[in-house]
């Protein structure tokens, strides 16, 4: 190789660089002025003692060893551990199942089907959150009578310590299902035709085409999807503001809304923000592995 | 032939399912108010007068401001997004995974725990209670770039390597050939851009106490105060909140359509 | 274009930095004079009219009450030249959690806002709200129910206007009652049995609230209270809840949820009378902000009511509670914004506006006795008879500091949803009680 084409590829080089950053600069301008230098701050207030309206107090660790003692604050990550474990993988298996389904079928009622997946999704949770009180109605709630045509008694699904979890998760995948779907089959629609011919022409059936030609090639669709619904599984609150306040009896109180709670109704925002950092580490190392198990299959 | 029937009539009956409480949703608002309560199917003294009702000037302005709003984070931040993610999936250049991992991390912090920052920032550069308020903080969220870069982490390379060889630079790559042949991708961020601002509700209910630039999620939100709820009214504006991203979602759908025929060139 | 991005950064960061503390709650003395020019405003050499003092004033009212207070706001407007009052109309529970809080914290926080006794002692305790007490004379002092007046005061100062006294009763459909040959009851017995007697496959007998917040604890005190029980000795220096009372009481209210006679999870508000008034139940605890709904929306609805049953040897009590209006410590104009709500709710010489709110705009026992005197008509008109007659029995509602606020919550949901005994959770509310007491 000649200086000249060295130089040649480190002055590309350059300029390659350069346009990334060109390309990043905006939006990372952006989140830092509003979202990092936001964090920042609340790492800093994690340290203090503040009610938001006297001066703040420094108090080093203190609310970090308050943290660790807090029954409360595990007990409600529990609840956040326990939504998350049934959430996601439920999420992503049926939206993953039912892009495939579209996807190996053809019928001119396909965007009848995609659409009525996703519509769901046009609803905000606070609407969503009124609506499924008409459904979820202990005495006059369309579900109660769905079962009593089948002998089953009303149940009470909200108001119950047991059914109230599942009755959010519920909805929760009831708005989400088709987004997601819609995720996947677009990732779908990029696998060349071409492979699956292949595949097929090499005697694979359907399971192993999937397994062995599609998943691989849909992984940074998965990834993702694993990613982003993981950390909304844990951000989840408007929905549980609406339809119980984390109740009944703390059933579904679940980490964001214990930080709001003590945030904004016990007026401690320095211990608020502590535990925001404490689900922040969970959640890195969460993503962490998850992007790692994906990665290494 | 007859697994295709089978599988059809499968995925009908889920979305059957899926519509159901949107048509609760529906038909509640045309019910009269004795009978808003009750499970019955479909509404036995059929009234206007709710949807009457909701569509006050209020709601409309509200609309409005939801619309220009959605439509402005939609549009700027799908161009940003696509361009940051397309630098993180495709170039080389130093700090990357670094950068690509401070964006990721934004992801992670509840939005209620920068509230208070945030609103600070907002108060220091003068944008409280204004459309810049409402949109600029909108705008920055590393969701789409993690799609994006994700997206082109899977877009096959042969065409933008035919194009290096004939010494097309790598922006004009992005903006002629990747930015084109991303729709697969931009229809499904449009919907969750257009839909994550139209809903979003913290944010425009704190920056902005000024009744004219009133989303209509906080406008909705207002309904619910006071002793007596009107139900009926609460119920049909927000049917017709929705009516919007339900339009969004039949335009969409369309383009979604053609995704599948450009997949047929590669 | 890059120098320019590191110049924005480097100074939102100085600014945040700067901004970390916080401005401290100070204000003028109450003789300053009123002029106050914002260093923003135009250069002040134009000899124009002078600008009038902008007062924030942020509502959280639907309604008729929200109306009677644009209404009074554009009158003082319209008569007072010299300040133009601004209302902002926000919903109750945001008004409570994310937006007050977080406009102090940027010293954005309205000038005149409303504070009820959840909140009322955990923002006097902060210092957000301005002391009134030069403000009240000794004329509308008299007036005033003294235990109003000791609900507005912390340590001896005044922060706050009261303006409405809501009492609690217990709402009946007299169609169902009747249909089932029951009377009204006036006993806890009573009330068990016809909870039983009401409940059906549609219909229940008894609605209380569920939530953990503060309505349930507003509905909750005159039946602890009703028992003998209570939380803080007189002195509120020590924790009273461990008490055989308090078990009592707690095991009685968990009662209808843990049998099925009240519903666990609620559709329509608790302090919406639609749960009685569109057959979802027979009974409901509601209070007189009910009133105006029973003789509207549900007019075709045959609703009574009767005093809170009490246990077989006790008297019937119930509690009075409300908004009361408050300037923010913060303010730049007390003095103006003073001025607007005693012209609204504390002018001694004219009880209008008083009268018009607590009889028009809502129905409310009014804090003054001279309200109930000029418009006596009216508090015997239909329901409010009823709720006139036990009005000498309402004991005002206690504000706590929030931490103890938080335990008797988590003391009464355990009960009702947890399937704590009465006994073990008051066992439990005393120790954290203690605990915070200590602090």
């Amino acid at each position: 190789m000649t200086t000249k084409s060295v130089r040649k590829l480190s002055r590309r080089k350059f300029i390659e660089a350069l346009t990334a950053y060109c390309f990043i600069a905006p939006d990372f301008l952006g989140l830092l002025i509003f979202v990092i230098i936001p964090i920042i701050y609340a790492i800093i207030i994690s340290f203090y003692h503040w009610d938001l309206i006297s001066e703040k107090v420094f108090i080093g660790f203190g609310n970090y060893s308050r943290m660790f003692s807090d029954e409360n604050w595990w007990n409600s990550l529990g609840r956040t551990l326990k939504l998350t474990i049934i959430y996601v993988p439920t999420l992503f298996c049926t939206s993953l199942f039912l892009a495939v389904l579209i996807d190996s079928v053809k019928s001119r009622l396909n965007s009848f089907i995609k659409t009525a997946i996703l519509m769901p999704f046009a609803i905000t949770s606070v609407i969503a959150s009124t609506l499924w009180m008409f459904l979820y109605n202990e005495k006059r709630g369309f579900i109660n009578a769905f079962l009593n045509l089948f002998g089953i008694p009303d149940q009470p699904f909200l108001g119950s310590q047991d059914q109230a979890l599942f009755s959010i998760i519920l909805v929760l995948l009831w708005i989400n299902l088709g987004y997601n779907m819609l995720l996947f089959l677009s990732a779908i629609k990029e696998v060349p035709a071409s492979y699956f011919e292949a595949a097929m022409i090499d005697g694979a059936n359907r399971w192993q085409t999937f397994r062995y030609i599609m998943f691989p090639l849909i992984k940074p669709t998965s990834i993702f999807i694993l990613i982003t619904t993981t950390i909304a599984s844990f951000q989840v609150m408007d929905l549980i503001m609406v339809m119980t306040k984390g109740g009944p009896f703390k059933a579904t109180e679940v980490g964001v809304l214990y930080i709001f709670d003590k945030s904004f109704n016990l007026l401690d925002l320095g211990y608020g923000s502590t535990l925001s950092i404490c689900l922040f580490v969970i959640l890195f190392i969460f993503s962490f592995f998850q992007s790692k198990a994906v990665s290494e299959e | 032939m007859k697994r295709n029937y089978l599988t059809v009539a499968f995925l009908v009956l889920v979305a059957i399912i899926l519509l159901f409480p949107i048509y609760i949703l529906f038909m509640t608002s045309f019910k009269s108010a004795n009978e808003l309560f009750t499970a019955t199917l479909w509404p036995h003294f059929p009234t206007l007068d709710n949807i009457r009702a909701a569509l006050s000037s209020k709601f409309l302005v509200s609309i409005r401001t939801s619309l220009v709003v959605s439509i402005t984070v939609t549009v700027v931040a799908m161009l940003l997004h696509a361009m940051c993610g397309y630098a993180l999936a495709r170039f080389d250049f130093p700090f990357k995974d670094t950068l690509f991992r401070i964006i990721i991390s934004t992801l992670l912090i509840p939005s209620m725990t920068i509230l208070v920052p945030l609103f600070m920032i907002a108060k220091f550069l003068g944008i409280t209670n204004s459309y810049a308020g409402l949109i600029l903080p909108a705008l920055f969220n590393a969701y789409g770039i993690f799609l994006f870069r994700q997206f082109y982490l899977g877009f096959p390379r042969e065409l933008e390597e035919a194009a290096e060889v004939e010494g097309c630079s790598k922006a004009r790559i992005f903006f002629t050939i990747a930015l084109p042949l991303s729709k697969p991708i931009i229809i499904p961020l449009t919907i969750a851009f257009f839909l994550g601002n139209w809903n979003n509700y913290l944010w425009p209910l704190v920056v902005n106490k000024k009744e004219s630039l009133y989303t209509v999620q906080v406008y909705l939100a207002n309904m619910v105060s006071g002793y007596s709820t009107p139900w009926n009214k609460v119920i049909a504006s927000s049917m017709l909140a929705a009516i919007p991203v339900f339009i969004l979602f039949l335009i969409a759908q369309r383009y979604l359509q053609e995704g599948i025929k450009t997949t047929g060139f590669k | 274009m890059k120098k320019i991005s590191i110049l924005l950064i480097a100074i939102t960061v100085l600014a945040l930095l700067a901004s970390c503390t916080s401005p401290a709650p100070t204000q003028p003395p109450a003789a300053t004079p009123a002029p106050q020019s914002d260093a923003t405003e135009a250069p002040a050499t134009l000899p124009a009219a002078k600008e009038p003092v902008v007062l924030k004033f942020w509502d959280f009212h639907g309604g008729t009450e929200a109306q009677f207070l644009t209404d009074a706001v554009a009158q003082y407007n319209a008569s007072h030249p010299d300040v133009r009052i601004e209302l902002t109309n926000v919903n109750q529970s945001d008004y409570i959690t994310t937006l007050i809080p977080t406009a102090y914290a940027n010293g954005e926080a309205p000038d005149i806002l409303f504070v009820e006794p959840s909140t009322f002692t955990k923002y006097a305790e902060k210092g957000m709200l301005a002391d009134l007490t030069p403000y009240y004379t000794e004329e509308l002092k008299a007036d005033m129910q003294p235990s109003a007046l000791d609900a507005a005061t912390y340590q001896g100062k005044i922060y706050a206007l009261p303006m409405e006294m809501e009492t609690l009763g217990l709402f009946y459909n007299v169609d169902m009652l009747n249909a089932a040959g029951i009377q009204p009851p006036t006993t806890w017995d009573e009330l068990s049995a016809a909870a039983k007697a009401l409940t059906t496959n549609d219909v229940y007998g008894l609605v209380l609230p569920v939530e953990k917040g503060g309505y349930t604890l507003f509905n909750w005190w005159p039946f602890m209270w009703m028992s003998g029980a209570d939380i803080l000795s007189k002195d509120r220096s020590t924790c009273v809840i461990n008490t055989p009372e308090m078990a009592q009481a707690l095991d009685f209210w968990g009662s209808f949820f843990k049998d099925g006679y009240a519903p666990s999870s609620l559709q329509i508000g608790p302090w919406d009378i639609g749960n009685v008034g569109t057959g979802f139940a027979a009974m409901q605890v509601g209070g007189t902000y009910m009133i105006n709904a029973t003789e509207t929306t549900y007019k075709d609805v045959n609703i009574g009511v009767v005093p809170l049953p009490a246990p077989a040897d006790k008297k019937s009590i119930t509690v009075a509670g409300g908004q009361k209006m408050a300037i923010n410590s913060q303010s730049k104009n007390v003095d103006e914004a003073a001025a607007f709500i005693f012209w609204l709710f504390g002018d001694p010489k004219d009880n209008t506006m008083a009268s018009k709110w607590a009889t028009e705009a809502k129905f409310a026992y009014p804090a003054r006795f001279s309200v109930i005197k000029t418009n006596s008509a009216i508090y015997d008109k239909g329901l409010r008879k009823a709720f006139t007659s036990f009005y000498d029995t309402a004991v005002p509602e206690p504000s706590y500091p929030a931490e103890i606020t938080d335990l008797v919550n988590d003391m009464v949901q355990s009960v009702m949803f947890g399937g704590a005994t009465g006994a073990d959770a008051a066992a439990k509310a005393q120790a954290a009680c203690e605990a915070v007491i200590k602090k």
